[in-house]
Parts: C-alpha cells; structure tokens; sequence
C-alpha cells in the first residue's frame, strides 16, 4: 500500500512550532561557533592565526553540512520504520530536482572553502623581505640544532643543541618576523609546534623556508611530527617567545657562553 | 509461460571428474566461492591479528610513560597494524572476498572470467600475508617504519634486517594478488554477465567493484615498482631515494601516495557497493538515482587519482591549490552517493535487522570521517593537523566506518547466502551497539587529543602533556570495539553449533544471488530469472508492484 | 516430451533485438579513464614543478587507451560486423543466451604450486640466492604444468 497520496499531513500545528523552535536553536547555535575555538590552538603567531580562522570557517560549515545530513539519516530511521508486513512504499527510482540541487550546491560549497583556502595558503607561506630573526634548525635522529645565523654583534652563529638528555629551549622576538631554513641531518622529521597550529617537514634534498611572527609571550613546547625510528617520541624542544629586547639579551649571553 | 529460462552454462567439464574433498579439494579448487570463502576467512584471521595489535598499542597508550611495550617494539605494532589492517584485511576481504563470491553470482555469471587465476591470487595473498607475520620472528623484529615506510628512514642504513625486506617482499606477492583478481574482475563484468543485463542494469555493487578493479590497475603497479626502487636502494646499492648520490628521497612519497591515494579508495569503493545493496532491500525500495551513483563512482576513481600529494602538504614541495582543489571535489561525488542512499530510505519502509543497522551505521559515522577529510584537504588546516592524532581519527573513522561497519554489513547481508544458516539477530544488535559506542568513545577523544598537539605514531606521551585523560577514553572505546569483535565470533560460533535454515532468499533480495539457492550450486544457477532492471529477481517476485522509471519508459533502464 | 501432446505451430525463430553496438560502455569506461587523467595530465604539467606526478599521470592516461581503444575498435565501432550479445541488449531472454558460455577450469593444483613457488622465490630475495633456485626451478614446472593443462582442456 502506498503512502504517496491521501496520506495525512505530517506538519501537526506542534510540529510546526517544534521546526520553528529548532530552526532558531540551530542559528543561534551556529552563530555562536564565530566566537567557540573547537578545541584548537588560536595559533600564537600571525601565520597560525590565519590557520585559525580558517579552520574556524571550516569547522562551521562541517558542522552545519554534518548537522543537515545527520538529520536526515535519523529522520529517516524515526519516520520511515516499516508499519505492517504488507507495506510496499511508492518504488521511486529518480527526481531530478533534487539530483540537480544536490549536486550543484556542493560544488558551490566547494569553491567557496577552496577560495579562502588559496588565500590563507599564499598568505601563511609568504616569506618576509627582511626578516628580524634569521634562524636555521636542523632536525636529526634523535634531536634538534636550533642555529641562529646573524645575531647582533657577532659574526659567529650561535647553536643550541636539544637531544633525548636535555630538551633545549630557543627564543624568538615577540611581533618581529623570524624566518627559519628547516633542514635535516638524516631522516625526515617535522618541525611541530602545536600552539602555532604549524608544523613543516624536514628532509634531505628540501631546504624549507618559512617565517614565524609570534603574537604572544610565553613557552610552547615543540615535537616531531613525522615518524623517524626508534626515539621519534623523544625529540622535544621548546620555543620561547618574549620582548625584542630580552630577546637580544639572551641572544648575547649563549653567544659568551657558547664561545 | 514460464518466467524463467534454461541457460546451460556447462564448461569443458571432464567426464572422469571425481568430487575431491578435503584438503587437497581445497588446495585445487578454483571454484570462486570457495576462493571468496578462502578470501573471507583469511582476511577476518588478518583483522584479528591487526587488532590484537590495536588493543596492545591502546594499553601503551592508556598512560604517560607506560612500559607494557618497549619504543622498539610498539613502534614495530602500529607499522604491522596498518599494513595488516589496510592490505591484508580491509583490501582482500572486499575485493577478492565479497567480489570473488558475489560479482559473479550478480551478473548471472558461472564462475570468473579466469579461475586459475582467481585461486593463484589467492595463494599468493595467503603467502604473503603469512609472510609478513613472520617478520615478527627474524632478528631484529617486523618492519618498524611505519605502513608508509618513507625513504630514508626505510632504506638499509636507518633500517637494516630482513624484517623490512620481508615486508617488502610480502606486498609484493600481495601486490600482484591484486592486480589478478583486478584483472578477472574487469573481465568478467565486460564478458560474461547473463543476457539482459547491460551495463546499466548491474548491481551498484558489480559497478562499484568494477571502478575497484580499474583503480587496482591504476595503483598497484606503481606500489610494486616503488617496492623494487627500495628494495634495490636497501641491497644493490642504487641511490634512487637518497641524496648522496643523487636521488630524491621525496620521489618515494609521490610513488607511495599515488598508490596510497586510490589505495583508500580501492578500500571504500566496494563498501559503499554493499551498502547500496543493502539499503534498497531492507527499505523496499530501488536505488535512488542510479545513474547518478555510477557517475559519481567513476568521479570518485578518477578524482582519487589526482589527489595523492595531500598526503605531503607540509613538505613544502607540492602543489598546494591543485591537489587541495582535487581533494575537495571529491566530496561532490561522495555527496551524490550519501544523498542518494538517503533518498532510498526516504518514504521507505525501512526494517532495522542487522545488515541495515550496520549499513545505517556507516552512513553516520563515514559522514564525520569525510566532513574531518575537508578539514584536512586545505593545506593550512593540515599544516596544523597534519600528522596528529586529528589525522589518526579521521582515517580511523573513514576506514572503520567503511571496512568494519561496512564489512560488517555486507558479512551479516550475504552469511545466509555463504553458508544457507540464518545467524542471531539479538547478538548482532549486540554487536553493532557495543561497536557503535565503542567506536566513538575511541575516535572523539583521538580528534580532540590531536587538536591538542599529539602527534602520532610516538610510544611515550608525559603527564604534563595533559592528554591522558583523552587516551585513556580512547582506549577504553578501542577495548570496546574488540569485545564487540568478540561477540561477532560468538554469533558465528553459534550460528554453526544451532544451524537455522536460511532459504534462497530470506531477505526479499533484488539481486541474481539470491536468484539460486543458499549456498549456490556448482557453476552457480539452475534458472535465471529474466533481466528487466537492476533487481530481476525483485521483478519476479513483486511484479505487481508498479516501479516509477526515470522518462516515463518501463522496463528498458539502459 | 510425449508424442501424443501437440506442440503446436513451430515458434518464430527469435532474432536478438540489436539495441545497442558490443562494448559501448566498456569502451567508454576505459576511454573516459584516458580522457580524464588527460585533462589532469594538462593542467598538472603545466603549473607543477615535479615530474614523478607528470610521468604517473601519463602512464594511466595509456591505461586508459590500450584497452579502452582496443574495446571501441573491435567491439563498438565494427559493431555491424559482430553478432550482438544478448547482455548489450535490453529485451533478451535468457535462451539467447544458451549454450557454452565459457572454459572454466574447475580445479587445478597449478596455482597452488605457482603461489608456492612465487613466495619461495621472494624469499629468496630476503634469505639468499639458494632459495632462488629452488624457488625458480619450482616456477619453471607451474609453468610448464600450467600450459600443458590449459592445452589439455582443463584438468590435470
């Protein structure tokens, strides 16, 4: 027996407040996501911030498209339950309206997150022109050099050297671009700091160049993010951001004590 | 008159030939059910074995600093569970299990295009799979490289032993085992489906594992040959993944991901097949757009192809914008088909017995996989997520919700057709239940642990961390999801010691399958009903039913 | 069938309703395979700076065409010249389909032998040559039991 028409209507006047009631929990819900985090790192440099909002947007319109589609599976689990043994519903095969909107919309969805996409990526991966800190960190099994290769004063580099035994700490100028050249030793590792929401690979063959301008004091631990053998959990270091003129105080001091 | 007709389809057959039982019946037999069953049980025996190693790596990970497994040891268990769980279970148990067993039973077919070839496939699966299990027992231990096994750190210098070359050589006889039943797949959909059936009357499964079989073609070679690169880099010296010497180690990563890419989707392909089986039958109704899902099959293969270097966003030398576009098309076809399988439920009559709970469940729970996969395809979002356990529960959740509640699905669906014994649906419910909480008390955590800066793959986490009250919940969801396995083997076992007659057709089926009797007979059908549409035997059975056809043209659905 | 039943007049001999020309939509597959990665193999060329991505991309682009091609000459375009199968066509009844489909071996101890031997020579890549003449001498005989079957009709 069909349930096409001459079925009763199913928008009951409760319903009808229900949906309204619903409809305007999910706005207020969703427009309180431009303010929630989801859980991550507001990213502490001006490159991770980007990151931030991106994934801000990204996590909205997840959600939203989650919440629709979800809604639908457990309409149709609530609704649709077989009522008798002789239930045969109306065997609809196609309706091309809807085949048509659901195709189209999320392309358009698509090219609207792949738009902000490309302009976040060009603008996080920009290099400056003349960075303040000029940096190289060389990753190996199982540890990091942090090498600074200009400080004031000096023509040497200064080296930090962080191993299993002692996690080294490096500081960088808080709102002043540092620029780092990744490299590594051996394996691939991957320069991780999950308060920057930015991690980067190194490996042999690839120089990576990338900038850091820090937004906030304070300590950020840092990892390895790309498996590379027996001790990959252990190569940890941390970042230390603080004012341009603690910076060049530090900086001064481990050039002394380094020579 | 009668609704069905003879189609002898004898073979060449011998006259002197005697019915072997037993071992060597088993060792000879190139009848593709047996090989399916083989394929099926095999691939089960492999999920077990990977998720022994699942619970072990979750019992480490349940506190900071835990000991219960040395660095060496745990980092040789999660480089074993993702190689088991994605090329010797999740892989074989779709495309040489359920499609060895049922594409040909679909298309009215007597057996595959290549018998020989289907049992060889076998052996060599079998052999390497038995292979790679004992790598644990060689000097030095299994494979520690992880699943990806990135140059440098897999050549001879930073892993030497005969583990990592037994894994090599392992996925090479695996390899190949593929691409021949790749091959019988392709040409048994092309040459030997029963009269009637055009292309576009096939099951939704057939096509989907027909896209399968091309995107093994596609992959698998380009995996074996990378297996050859490195196995040379490790024994005859070439440099091919190194820099001394001229090599590019970053060239491995193009290789393996443009293998590993489709390699996913060889994975999911299939089950989305079964449950645009499933669907249809449990809410009485065809398919929703069919042409649409086999357009956006097509879609999904080709695009998954061109999308292998978002696995290497943060190596810095990609091409961001082409292969972030590429990923994120993917989710217009992926799409398609979930709006169409909701479309089939819609104004269905739909019945909850257990092959649908779990298609039911693989719809929501691939839903959050994929929607964490957009996140993942924009460079930046991965920059900050990229090798996280972000990344972990995304393609838990993708490959969970697809191999095991799929696979699940698709086991429970066909069990009556395999074995001619009805199974208990209370201990299914059961099992799906436990699976389902399970599940999301292991992946929510692992999202937010991720977020929170843990990286993946490391043995050892510290208190100050703070991500120990996440693991424990995500550890204590991944024992649920094993007991829930558990309650699955007392349902088989069951099952087996209180047989219930299943019939032809217990679930009111569509298919040619269930056209024959359960199990079917050698060479597969007695009669074959006439084939009108997707589901001739749903045509026989309800011919009373009027079906809406697309243009107003009943019966001829090109 | 008994004499005395009268089966009535001779049925028409039945014509298979040529819908469609052999292999439309399996050539298709295959071609629309070649056409797609082409576009892709464009556009990745040409903005790209690596190779490896170019060069994988051409070679699927041709595993689209080999087949793809030969399907479309042999089955599609000589369509007039070849007998329609009764799977291309929409209105076919099962007797269409009568007679043998096909040589299937039913079993074989080949492709044990040959999976045997197989991983017997991979392990020879691990553990040394040795095994490899074991593992090569037992390939040689699959092989050779293998064809001799095959020439044989299917059974050992």
């Amino acid at each position: 027996m069909s349930t096409s028409t001459g079925a009763p209507s199913r928008a009951t006047p409760e319903r009808r407040r229900l949906g309204r009631a619903g409809i305007l929990g999910a706005l207020a819900l969703a427009l309180s996501g431009c303010t929630y985090n989801f859980e991550n790192y507001t990213g502490d440099t001006t490159q991770g911030h980007q990151i931030f909002k991106l994934f801000q947007g990204f996590d909205i319109t997840a959600l939203a498209v989650g919440v629709f589609v979800w809604a639908l599976i457990f309409w149709c689990i609530l609704a649709y339950r077989r009522k008798s043994p002789d239930h045969w519903p109306r065997q609809t095969r196609y309706n091309m309206p809807w085949e048509v909107a659901y195709t189209t919309i999320p392309i358009l969805i698509v090219a609207v997150l792949f738009g902000y996409t490309v302009v976040t990526e060009n603008s996080v991966d920009a290099v400056a022109a003349n960075p303040a800190n000029h940096m190289s960190i060389q990753a190996f099994q199982w540890g990091w050099r942090f090498t600074y290769d200009n400080p004031p004063g000096s023509t040497q580099p200064v080296t930090l050297l962080s191993d299993p035994n002692h996690y080294a700490t490096f500081e960088i100028p808080l709102n002043e671009v540092t620029r780092v050249d990744l490299t590594t030793a051996d394996v691939i590792h991957e320069f991780d700091v999950p308060r920057f929401d930015f991690e980067r690979y190194a490996q042999s063959g690839i120089e990576n160049t990338f900038d850091l301008t820090p937004t906030q004091t304070g300590t950020y631990i840092g990892r390895c993010g790309q498996f590379c053998g027996l001790h990959h959990d252990l190569m940890i270091f941390y970042v230390k951001v603080v004012q341009p003129a603690t910076f060049q105080t530090w900086l001064q001091q481990q050039e002394r004590s380094s020579t | 008159m009668t609704l069905v007709a003879e189609r002898p389809a004898v073979a060449h057959e011998e006259h002197h030939e005697e019915h072997r039982s037993g071992i060597l019946y088993w060792l000879t037999s190139t009848d593709h059910k047996v090989i399916g069953k083989n394929y099926l049980y095999t691939s089960v025996f492999f999920f077990l074995v990977g998720g022994l190693m699942a619970m072990f790596i979750r019992v480490q990970l349940f506190s900071p600093n835990n000991t219960f497994v040395s660095q060496d040891t745990f980092n040789q268990l999660f480089t074993m569970h993702g190689t088991i769980m994605l090329l010797l279970f999740a892989g074989p148990f779709a495309f040489a299990g359920f499609a060895n067993y049922i594409v040909p039973l679909q298309v009215g077919a007597p057996d595959m295009a290549f018998p020989r070839l289907n049992a060889l496939s076998y052996w060599l699966f079998l052999s390497g799979g038995l292979i790679m299990l004992s790598s644990f027992l060689v000097a030095g231990g299994a494979a520690d490289f992880g699943w990806t096994a990135y140059a440098p750190l897999s050549n001879s210098l930073y892993t030497p032993g005969a583990g990592a070359d037994l894994w090599i050589v392992s996925l090479f006889l695996t390899g190949f085992s593929a691409i021949f039943s790749g091959i019988n797949l392709v040409v048994t959909t092309y040459g030997l489906r029963a009269p009637g059936m055009t292309m576009f009357r096939m099951p939704i499964f057939t096509w989907n594992m027909l896209v399968t079989a091309i995107l093994i073609l596609i992959a698998f070679p380009v995996f074996t040959s990378a297996l050859v690169m490195l196995y040379f880099d490790r024994h005859f010296h070439t440099h091919i993944f190194e820099t001394n010497g001229g090599g590019v180690p970053i060239l491995w990563q193009h290789l393996f991901w443009f293998f590993g890419h489709p390699e996913v989707y060889i994975l999911a392909l299939p089950y989305f097949g079964i449950v645009s089986e499933v669907i249809p039958v449990f809410a009485r109704k065809p398919i929703f757009g069919y042409k649409g899902i086999v357009f956006a099959t097509l879609s999904i293969a080709g695009l998954s192809t061109g999308v292998w270097a978002h696995h290497m966003f943060a190596t810095g030398a990609v091409l961001l914008p082409f292969f972030s576009g590429m990923t994120m098309l993917i989710a217009v076809p992926t799409g398609i088909k979930f709006f169409a399988w909701i479309g089939t439920m819609w104004r269905g009559s739909i019945v909850f017995s257990t092959p649908m709970l779990f298609a039911v469940g693989f719809l929501v729970v691939f839903l959050a996989g994929g929607l964490s996969g957009i996140i993942l395809a924009a460079p930046p979002l991965d920059f900050y997520t990229n090798n996280s356990y972000f990344l972990v529960a995304h393609f838990h959740e993708v490959l969970m919700g697809t191999a095991v509640f799929g696979g699940f699905c698709g086991w429970y669906f066909w069990y009556p057709k395999f074995t001619g014994r009805m199974f208990n649906e209370k201990l299914g419910w059961a099992h799906f239940w436990v699976m389902f909480f399970g599940f999301w008390f292991q992946t929510i955590p692992q999202y937010l642990v991720g977020l929170h800066g843990m990286p993946r793959r490391i043995a050892i986490y510290q208190v100050s961390d703070g991500f120990t009250t996440l693991n424990r919940i995500s550890s204590v969801g991944a024992w649920l999801v094993g007991l829930s396995f558990v309650i699955f083997l007392v349902n088989m076992w069951v099952s087996w010691r209180r047989p219930v007659p299943a019939g032809g057709n217990p679930w009111d089926g569509y298919s040619l399958e269930w056209a024959t009797t359960s199990p079917p007979p050698h060479h597969n059908f007695e009669r074959i009903p006439p084939i009108r549409s997707e589901r001739p035997v749903w045509d026989m059975n309800h011919a009373d039913i009027e079906d809406i056809q697309p243009h107003g043209s009943h019966g001829s659905h090109k | 069938m008994t004499a005395d039943v009268d089966p009535g007049p001779a049925p028409e001999p039945r014509t298979v309703p040529r819908v469609y020309k052999g292999y439309r939509v399996e050539a298709l597959v295959f071609l629309g395979t070649a056409l797609f990665f082409a576009i892709i193999l464009g556009v990745y060329w040409f903005t790209s700076y690596e190779h490896a991505g170019s060069v994988m991309l051409f070679m699927t682009v041709f595993l689209g065409i080999v087949p793809g091609s030969y399907l479309f000459w042999w089955g599609w375009s000589r369509g007039g010249n070849m007998p329609a199968r009764p799977e291309d066509s929409d209105e076919a009844e099962l007797e269409d389909g009568a007679g043998t489909v096909g040589a299937f071996p039913s079993s074989s101890i080949w492709p044990f032998c040959m999976g045997i031997s197989a991983a017997v020579v991979c392990l020879a890549l691990v553990f040394g040559a040795w095994l490899g003449v074991l593992g090569g001498a037992g390939v040689v005989a699959t092989l050779i039991g293998y064809t001799l079957e095959t020439r044989r009709g299917g059974y050992i």
